[in-house]
């Protein structure tokens, strides 16, 4: 039988990397990636706050903003503190492949009240 | 177990299983879940967009109740309270139980002043006249976010659980991965709301 902890020489699990590895420096990331999602929410309440900077409120720059920064957040989440970044490539792809199977039942949706042929 | 041979009843090692995908069972099934999980948000979130808008005479609409400042805060504590469910899986990783306590504790009682927060959040609402029937806006809002807050409330009790497990001393650093998988729960309703705050709160 396989040793229990490790997966492959491509994949090696994160309770391997974290646990017999004992001074691997990854707090001090998670902490660095927690101030930049800090620093991106500020930013998203300072668009929300000041929206004539990007062009008004609902305007294509306030909402290209306001969506680089979520997606910003969601990726730094996904990637880091979920361990994506080091775990099985596969894992990524199952969660991606769900998140845009829901992308496209909201597109599915709107074609289908023709929301986007009559602008809404 | 009994054991015949030995005549008494002896302690039972499961074996744990090899994998043909390279990736521990748990965590694979806990990753479907979650991409699963998306769907069901994803449902969500579109009907919210859909109705997002009441009809004329039917109760108030998103910019009139929405407390941004209120809100921001609200995602920033859950927002926090992913650094602290990573830093609790980093210390049984690690073998630090003394500080996988603390984290979960804290990650706990940031989740639970988020719930706390949604539900001062809803009643305000409530009494500025939106209940859950006033109209489409508000069934779709209260459905979306009420989901949301069950399950912040879910991963509350799972860390509750971890932390007994850990205080009665069964949770050791090669059951690290029990916590992992609580924890990647636990990212994924943060990631849901920072979709959320930006869809629901932030655009128009």
């Amino acid at each position: 039988m396989a040793n229990p902890t490790h997966y492959g020489e491509d994949s090696v699990s994160t309770a391997v990397l974290d646990g017999a590895e004992s001074a691997y420096p990854r707090n001090r990331l998670y902490v660095q990636i927690a101030i930049i999602l800090a620093v991106l929410t500020a930013l998203e309440v300072m668009v929300h706050s000041f929206p004539g900077v990007f062009g008004g409120m609902g305007s294509p720059g306030y909402v290209t903003a306001l969506l680089i920064t979520m997606f910003a957040k969601f990726w730094a989440v996904g990637y880091f503190f979920m361990h994506l970044k080091w775990d099985n490539r596969l894992l990524t792809r199952v969660f991606y492949t769900g998140f845009i199977l829901a992308v496209l039942v909201y597109v599915a949706l709107m074609l289908t009240l023709n929301v986007f042929s009559q602008g809404g | 177990m009994f054991d015949p041979e030995v005549g008494k009843d002896v302690e039972v090692f499961h074996p744990v299983h090899d994998t043909n995908t390279g990736i521990s069972n748990t965590k694979l099934a806990m990753w479907l879940f979650l991409g699963s999980e998306c769907l069901l948000f994803g449902g969500l979130i579109t009907t919210y967009l859909v109705y997002k808008y009441p009809l004329a005479g039917q109760g108030p609409g998103p910019e009139e109740v929405f407390d941004i400042p209120f809100t921001s805060a609200s995602s920033f504590v859950l927002l926090m309270s992913s650094l602290t469910m990573v830093l609790a899986v980093s210390a049984i990783e690690r073998g630090d139980h003394h500080r996988l306590r603390a984290w979960l504790v804290a990650t706990a009682l940031l989740g639970s002043a988020f719930v706390a927060g949604q539900v001062y959040e809803f009643t305000a609402f409530y009494n500025e006249g939106l209940g859950f029937t006033t109209s489409r806006f508000s069934s779709a809002f209260y459905g979306l976010t009420g989901f949301h807050g069950v399950h912040v409330t879910v991963g509350i009790i799972m860390l509750v659980s971890m932390l007994l497990l850990s205080l009665r001393g069964k949770l050791p650093e090669h059951k690290a991965e029990s916590v992992e998988i609580v924890g990647l729960y636990w990212h994924f309703v943060d990631l849901v709301w920072i979709l959320i705050f930006a869809v629901v709160y932030l655009i128009p």
